[in-house]
């Protein structure tokens, strides 16, 4: 599927991020991402592609795209699973199902509405110091 | 001593860039008063053969082109073209899905015939299409009876984002187990209630009704200068 570009998008963003707020010497040591349950993207399938471009093997980066600017081995990736909020229109309840549904967890109609649930973002980024610029 | 690790929050969206490039390709279009279609379903569902049955009741309307992707081959532009619409293939050599940028790099040659109305046929897929803003004004998405009335229910993400959906083959529900009231009911959720258009390119089956309505929705946003 798509997951391995999506890794891609979120590495690049992540180590421009980096470098902007911290300058270079840093390390990208983990990345959160909130990822909608709407979104079309699979949680595992990002994890491994996102895993597997941050060791940073050339290989992987195609020639369009180039390699991250700053040290992204063994950065993880957190995944924040965003699920929809539900409204039914039969009886007014407001839920948050721990799955996806589609009916009514109080009534059972099908008569639901959701909201969010599509999102695909970056939320946070963790930076490591490199220790060899902190020796003094 | 090496310093404790530091927590940055960001708000960035993974594909920002995908849809600035989308929104660039959308205002080509509306300056150009070029209204557009981003078609999506499964290989097989019968994109290709609805775009052509619907090409004789929209060119009194409007002049139509397509963009046409496809993972390899030129075959889909090539029967478009038969179909008497001007069509460019976008071969994505591995892609699952175009993209707003593949839509943004082919843009103006197919804009040089001057289309009234831009269809664009993805790359046969129901998951990878939903996440991608091509710069269209309408997304479509296409289930054909032969995939079975489950679909929606199993690949909401599709279903939830087309503006519209359209059920194509319906000349083989005689002689297949598709149950259609379960086919609403799995889609109703997905579309607060909004039903899908039944069509078949085969026998032209319900077409008509489905230009027609799509004429009035595309005509209400974007209006006819």
């Amino acid at each position: 599927m798509h997951e391995t570009g999506i890794a891609r998008n979120i590495l690049r963003i992540a180590t421009e991020s980096v470098l902007e707020h911290e300058g270079p010497g840093a390390r990208l040591a983990s990345v959160e991402v909130r990822v909608g349950l709407l979104s079309g993207v699979d949680a595992n399938a990002l994890s491994f592609a996102f895993g597997a471009l941050a060791e940073g093997d050339s290989e992987i980066w195609t020639d369009l795209d180039a390699p991250p600017t700053i040290p992204t081995k063994g950065a993880r990736l957190l995944v924040i699973p965003s699920i929809p909020s539900l409204r039914c229109e039969a009886c007014g309840a407001n839920d948050t199902p721990d799955t996806l549904t589609w009916s009514c967890p109080e009534c059972a109609s099908p008569r639901i509405r959701l909201e969010g649930g599509r999102e695909l973002e970056i939320t946070a980024l963790e930076v490591e110091h490199d220790p060899r610029q902190h020796q003094n | 001593m090496i310093p404790a690790n530091t927590r940055i929050e960001l708000r960035r969206r993974v594909l920002e860039e995908n849809d600035t490039i989308a929104e660039r390709v959308r205002s080509t279009l509306r300056s150009r008063g070029v209204r557009s279609l981003n078609i999506a379903g499964s290989p097989g569902a019968g994109k290709t053969a609805l775009i052509a049955a619907m090409a004789p009741h929209l060119k009194p309307h409007l002049r139509i082109a397509a963009l046409v992707g496809d993972v390899e081959t030129d075959h889909d532009a090539r029967r478009l073209e038969r179909a008497g619409i001007p069509a460019l293939q976008i071969e994505t050599h591995g892609a699952c899905h175009l993209d707003a940028a593949m839509t943004h790099d082919h843009l103006e040659r197919i804009l040089s015939h001057r289309p009234e109305l831009l269809i664009i046929e993805n790359v046969g897929n129901l998951v990878c299409p939903a996440s991608y803003d091509l710069g269209e004004d309408l997304m479509v998405a296409l289930l054909s009876v032969t995939e079975g009335e489950d679909k929606p229910a199993k690949y909401p993400a599709l279903f939830r984002a087309a503006h519209e959906v359209v059920l194509t083959k319906t000349d083989l529900l005689p002689h297949l187990p598709f149950d259609v009231p379960t086919f609403d009911r799995n889609l109703a959720p997905l579309r607060s209630g909004d039903r899908a258009h039944h069509t078949s390119a085969q026998t032209g089956g319900g077409v008509t009704e489905w230009v027609d309505h799509l004429l009035e929705r595309l005509l209400q946003r974007n209006p006819l200068n």
